[in-house]
């Protein structure tokens, strides 16, 4: 088969696949579309359980004549245009596809009239391409949408639909989540024509709270812990359920973030600790919470069906969670504790660290950090940090009176403001940390390095060959040089030993493994003799023993040789004071150089490129002095 | 150990003291302190580091304080080859496999033993003998900036796992810089964590070691 691009149709059904699962898919689709036009009044009505008809109209802004057909299309939304939108979502829908997806599984018409239009118009779009035809309807301002015969096309899909029942109790569960979470919205559900709930918008907590009994169940909004706190970018407020209440099945569970129901572990798995011991491991807690984060700090970017979100600073939300929700359980309970102090449920946390908990290994650990938390500059911050932590939530305590503000657990002694700007720090990509020694490396003679090519033609001297292992070749303009490569050597070791005694700023290197000499009587006397000398030369040598020098930091030039022998053997050479310094440099050259094996080409080049970085005189120059001139004569050829 | 030796009033008194046992050998150390070698370390496993406690001072033990406490330094022997890369990675301390909430890298317990450092490197090849393993150049060490943001991010991560009740899931690899590994006597111990639902499990205890090339960039850097 080529490579072809999709038909329009069969793309939107692919996408289908994604996010309209079953009808309860569709609802959610159309009502955050709803929400997210600013309705207030919202009216669904459904036939076998969605399969044959969902109906859904709203008194939001609805669409202008102009873009009905685009709304039918793929990838097109008016609720983000840019990148820096879609990094800070802040309606429920975004991707821009819930429409054209739907319309391409089932017989979809979009009737819709803006404040503006006299007319309200009706769009559908059909066929392979999917083109949108339009035709003037009757309609109030707002929008409704039809969707009949969801899936008559992929008859697949269709065969996974289970009973009406089954599909509406589905539907029934999304309804809820939005009803939760809206309760300023208006909501009629009508089931195959027959009126089967209406939530009408509460504006005070009585109605609010019959609102969630009627989601819920009344025996939940009787026995549960109201919570609202507010954390600079977090804020977490609800209901908790008593631990009393805690349910066999997950099904009281509604959680949201900014405004989206979410089935995320890592919430979950917060809450779940902060009940921890509370409810037996079978229980499941029962809740309504609704986080509020800077939409810049989650990504709802992860999933079409955005049942997951990801915090930028997991941890960091999962603990605040924890701590609320912990918090507000345990005031809460030692309240009920007062009344029923025989309560078996109740269990005071108090210190967290418990001995008993801990193997053997562990408790060296726990003392310290306990030392730790008892010193008295930690308890100092303790207290600041409660009542930074109680005034700044005084907007969720004085609303409700009964709601205590919570206490932290000593642990959390930093403020949570203070910790988020440290993890704006903490999220940085580490510059690498291993750079730092290739920079060190770049010794102080080769940032001097001046570029010398030894090959070079219209150089004057060119180095030509290494004869018989110690003798380096040199043309300077037609002459030719014998220059012994010892010569060379030691002449660029002098030139180093010279630099490292007049520069302070030369540094002396610490050797990893420090080396140990062997001393008697006469070395010992010799090392006291060149002290000086020694460490002028950057040499750092102790004696923690009486018959042992050793050997700490060393010149750069002495690195990676047998430094035992080339030590001991040149501070033999100086056993009388006052020492002749030159004939003393002159000696540790003589000594080092002995210490190289035969040079090799590569060697040779780098020796005279040191040379030329490290001497006054020209490398012709030195080559002319120390070098012999080699006499030698063309044959003629025949 | 009869041996006995004040704790230094300074870092230039300890880093002078620990100058002093440089390029000495463990023999010739324990010789000065007046104690047996023994036979392996199998048995004793942290002899050498008592021997180097003993000789420049640091009285803490087992107690849970740096191991020079009016100094806040913590004392670390780092086995090396003659190539000067380390043998081993170091470990650090238990990692807290609960009550983790709200626990922040200021006040992590790895922030706190890796403040200050004395790095003391032994030249501890398997072939060579014990009494002839040679103590290294000391190199008294704070984290860098770029280094403490390695062991952070690193941190982060590991903590992560362990508050989201996925410590089953932590393996070695993890981290650039640090890692956990079980830190146990044997298999069977057993310590509180939490699972993946929230719900309190049994977990090995684990520890956090700092990975070789950590310790390799600190001893290149310092003797560069």
């Amino acid at each position: 088969m080529p490579i072809q691009i999709l038909p329009p149709q069969l793309a939107n059904q692919i996408a289908a696949g994604e996010v309209v699962e079953r009808p309860a898919s569709v609802i959610k689709e159309l009502l955050e579309n709803s929400l997210d036009a600013g309705a207030t009044r919202i009216e669904i009505d459904i036939e076998a359980g969605g399969s044959q008809l969902i109906r859904i109209r709203d008194n939001g802004t609805g669409i202008i004549k102009d873009e009905l057909g685009l709304a039918l299309s793929r990838h097109a939304t008016s609720k983000v245009c840019s990148l820096q939108d879609l990094e800070a979502i802040t309606s429920l829908g975004f991707r821009g596809e819930a429409l054209a997806s739907i319309s391409s599984v089932s017989r979809l018409t979009l009737t819709s009239r803006t404040a503006e239009q006299a007319e309200a118009w009706q769009a559908e779009a059909e066929g392979r391409d999917m083109a949108v035809s339009l035709k003037p309807a009757a309609h109030p301002v707002g929008t409704t949408i039809e969707v009949a015969d969801l899936f008559f096309n992929t008859p697949a899909r269709r065969r996974f639909l289970r009973t009406d029942k089954t599909e509406f109790t589905h539907i029934e569960e999304v309804i809820k989540r939005i009803v939760l979470s809206r309760s300023d919205v208006s909501i009629k559900l009508t089931n195959n024509g027959k009126l089967y709930k209406h939530y009408r918008a509460a504006q005070d907590d009585r109605a609010q709270a019959q609102r969630i009994s009627a989601v819920c169940g009344p025996s939940f909004v009787e026995n549960t812990i109201k919570l609202d706190i507010d954390y600079d970018i977090v804020s977490i407020s609800g209901w908790l359920g008593e631990p009393k209440i805690a349910r066999p099945q997950r099904d009281v569970q509604y959680c949201y973030v900014n405004g989206r129901m979410m089935r995320d572990k890592l919430i979950n798995h917060a809450i779940r600790q902060a009940y921890e011991s509370r409810i037996t491991n079978e229980q499941h807690a029962a809740y309504v919470l609704f986080i509020t984060v800077d939409p810049k700090q989650v990504d709802v970017n992860v999933h079409p069906s955005k049942h997951e979100v990801r915090f930028h600073q997991s941890r960091l939300i999962h603990d605040f969670i924890y701590q609320a929700v912990h918090a507000a359980l345990n005031n809460e309970l030692v309240d009920n504790a007062v009344a029923d102090a025989y309560d078996p449920q109740f269990k005071p946390i108090e210190s967290p660290v418990k001995s008993s908990e801990l193997y053997a290994g562990q408790i060296t650990e726990t003392q310290f950090e306990r030392e730790r938390q008892a010193s008295p500059t930690e308890k100092i911050r303790t207290d600041q940090h409660d009542i930074e932590f109680s005034s700044s939530n005084q907007v969720g305590s004085s609303r409700d009176k009964h709601y205590a503000p919570p206490v932290y657990d000593k642990k959390s002694a930093q403020g949570v403001a203070e910790q988020l700007g440290n993890y704006t720090e903490l999220m940085q990509p580490v510059t690498d940390v291993f750079d730092t020694k290739n920079d060190k490396n770049t010794s102080t003679f080769d940032k001097q390095k001046v570029s010398v090519n030894t090959f070079s033609d219209d150089s004057a001297v060119r180095v030509l060959s290494l004869v018989g292992e110690q003798h380096i070749l040199i043309l300077i303009a037609d002459r030719l040089y014998n220059l012994p490569a010892r010569v060379l050597l030691k002449a660029i070791l002098l030139a180093k030993l010279h630099y490292v005694k007049n520069n302070e700023s030369a540094v002396s290197q610490p050797l990893l493994l420090p080396v140990a000499i062997k001393t008697d009587e006469d070395l010992l006397c010799c090392w006291n003799n060149a002290r000086d000398l020694l460490s002028q030369l950057q040499f750092e040598i102790q004696k923690p023993r009486h018959d042992t020098l050793v050997i700490q930091k060393v010149p750069a030039v002495l690195r990676n040789l047998n430094l035992a022998k080339v030590v001991s053997d040149w501070l033999m050479f100086m056993p009388a004071t006052p020492i002749n310094e030159l004939a003393a440099l002159n000696e540790l050259v003589n000594i080092i150089a002995n210490e190289y094996a035969a040079p090799t080409q590569s060697d040779i080049n780098t020796w005279v490129q040191e040379f030329e970085n490290l001497s006054d005189q020209s490398f012709a120059e030195f080559v002319q002095t120390n070098g012999h001139l080699v006499h030698y004569q063309f044959e003629p050829t025949t | 150990m009869s041996y006995y030796r004040e704790e230094p009033n300074s870092e230039e008194e300890l880093l002078t003291r620990a100058r002093q046992i440089a390029g000495l050998t463990l023999g010739q150390l324990a010789e000065e302190a007046q104690v047996s070698i023994p036979p392996n370390l199998q048995k004793e496993k942290g002899w050498v580091g008592q021997l180097i406690e003993c000789l420049l001072g640091a009285h803490a033990g087992s107690k849970p304080v740096p191991d020079f406490e009016n100094l806040g330094i913590e004392l670390k022997t780092l086995p090396i080859n003659r190539q000067g890369t380390p043998l081993e990675t170091t470990y650090v301390c238990v990692a807290p496999l609960t009550n983790t909430i709200g626990l922040t890298w200021q006040d992590s317990v790895v922030k706190k033993k890796l403040n200050r450092v004395l790095w003391v490197p032994i030249l501890a090849e398997r072939s060579i003998p014990l009494n002839e393993r040679i103590v290294g150049y000391p190199i008294l060490w704070s984290p860098s900036r770029a280094e403490e943001q390695a062991l952070i991010n690193d941190w982060e991560e590991l903590m992560e796992f362990i508050s989201l009740g996925r410590v089953e899931e932590i393996t070695a690899k993890h981290g650039e810089v640090i890692q956990i590994r079980p830190k146990a006597a044997h298999a069977k111990i057993r310590t509180s964590a939490t699972g993946a639902e929230g719900q309190p499990i049994k977990a090995l205890p684990r520890g956090f070691y700092l990975k070789k090339n950590f310790t390799q960039a600190i001893l290149t850097n310092a003797t560069l």
